[in-house]
């Protein structure tokens, strides 16, 4: 390989990994502006919630169930919200303390076509699962992303 | 099978994409009865999401703590020379923890005072221009009284110095600033709840994953584990673990105990 070759091929391998970690970027976005969606939408419904300035990100295999431990405190309202870049999707979300009962009511679930949110109180402060599934159509992977507020 | 895990603060995109939010559309809101089995989560992530000191202390808001009981607890530092990074990020987290009892107090000298400690501090592991925004709302809402907006300010500045840290790659040392604050935090809950026990107050204080999850990062990191002063946090904290880790209700003797054992690592390790 020539010189002049070889600095092409740099270039061309820096410029196809700085647009993959610019899509990346771009699927995150989407997925947390759709959490955030969700978010907006119960905070100004419900009210006095704060939303905390963090959020989970990853990638799950479609129809895989993926669980966030999570330090819930006695005496709080939480609301959760999982968003997704992907569309034709169906969402599942749920609730669990450490010992794997069911502590949220799915009859309080909300979504919208790219998020789904669900609120808990707990009854006593400890670790909990915040377990959620995303099932694409095309059974493609889907990013995701995870918001909560608290009041 | 292909899953990352990260944690990330949305910056300023947050504020853009909640306007954006505010707007979107084709969300049809309906209730589900979609929910996860336990048995189908096949990823469970290894790291516990640690509650910001505002979801501490709005349960506490509920318990109609009085200010003077606050102000009884508020122990304003006036040395700010530590020995190493290691020293300084512990002794952060515990003036941030001041903050929020500060606040609690409606204290503004102390708040101002705190928020140049701060800032001092922040200097001292190179984190001044990340933390003098802060430094400075601190100061101007508390000469405003608005207690929300500086409790607001001392989330944000808890978080600002754990998103540069760990954007330095220094995660260790944001585990530093956590525990200091969490071990000062304690302290502060349990000399109120001390005052007027009652099991239900003493409910917040249950929290086993949290203290094994510190126990485990600080074991974990042969940085630590040589540390004399790290080595003195890492055993109060395996004290601290059965008495926060009980399933029972946690007893008016637990909480003098676990307040004396934070006590201790704060005086004698932690503080200057």
């Amino acid at each position: 390989m020539t010189r002049h070759s070889l600095i092409k091929a740099t270039l061309a391998a820096s410029l196809i990994l700085l647009t993959s970690v610019l899509s990346v970027r771009a699927l995150v976005v989407d997925a947390l502006s759709f959490a955030l969606e969700g978010a907006e939408k119960i905070v100004s419904d419900e009210g006095g919630f704060s939303l905390r300035k963090d959020f989970w990100q990853g990638v799950s295999d479609s129809g895989e169930g993926h669980a966030i431990k999570h330090h819930l405190i006695a005496g709080n309202a939480y609301w959760f919200w999982v968003g997704t870049d992907s569309d034709d999707v169906t969402m599942a979300i749920a609730i669990y303390d450490k010992k794997g009962r069911l502590v949220s009511d799915d009859k309080k679930v909300k979504r919208g076509k790219n998020w789904i949110g669900i609120p808990v109180e707990v009854p006593k402060s400890g670790t909990y699962y915040i377990a959620f599934k995303i099932t694409t159509k095309d059974q493609t992977e889907a990013h995701w992303a995870v918001a909560y507020a608290f009041k | 099978m292909t899953m990352t895990f990260i944690r990330r603060r949305p910056r300023a995109i947050m504020a853009g994409l909640a306007g954006a939010a505010a707007v979107a559309v084709g969300a049809s809101l309906f209730a589900s009865d979609d929910v996860i089995k336990f048995s189908e989560i096949a990823e469970f992530n290894e790291e516990v999401v640690v509650p910001i000191p505002s979801e501490v202390f709005n349960v506490l808001d509920k318990l109609e703590v009085t200010r003077n009981h606050w102000r009884d607890e508020l122990n304003v530092p006036e040395e700010k020379d530590c020995r190493d990074r290691t020293h300084f990020a512990l002794f952060l987290g515990r003036v941030v923890a001041e903050g929020f009892l500060a606040v609690e107090a409606q204290d503004q000298d102390a708040i101002r005072s705190l928020g140049r400690t701060v800032l001092a501090v922040a200097e001292e592991l190179g984190l001044r221009h990340a933390v003098l925004p802060h430094s400075k709302s601190i100061i101007d809402e508390a000469n405003r009284g608005d207690w929300k907006a500086v409790r607001a300010e001392f989330d944000a500045t808890r978080q600002t110095v754990r998103d540069e840290m760990e954007r330095r790659r220094d995660q260790d040392l944001a585990h530093c600033v956590s525990v200091g604050g969490w071990l000062r935090g304690t302290e502060i809950v349990t000399a109120i709840i001390a005052k007027d026990y009652s099991s239900k107050r003493a409910e917040i204080l249950h929290q086993p994953q949290l203290i094994e999850h510190f126990t485990k990062t600080f074991k974990g990191n042969d940085r630590f584990v040589r540390n004399k002063r790290m080595k003195e946090v890492i055993a109060h904290l395996e004290k601290l673990e059965p008495l926060m880790g009980s399933e029972d209700a946690i007893s008016l003797e637990s909480v003098k105990r676990i307040h004396q054992l934070c006590h201790t690592v704060g005086a004698e390790t932690i503080a200057p």
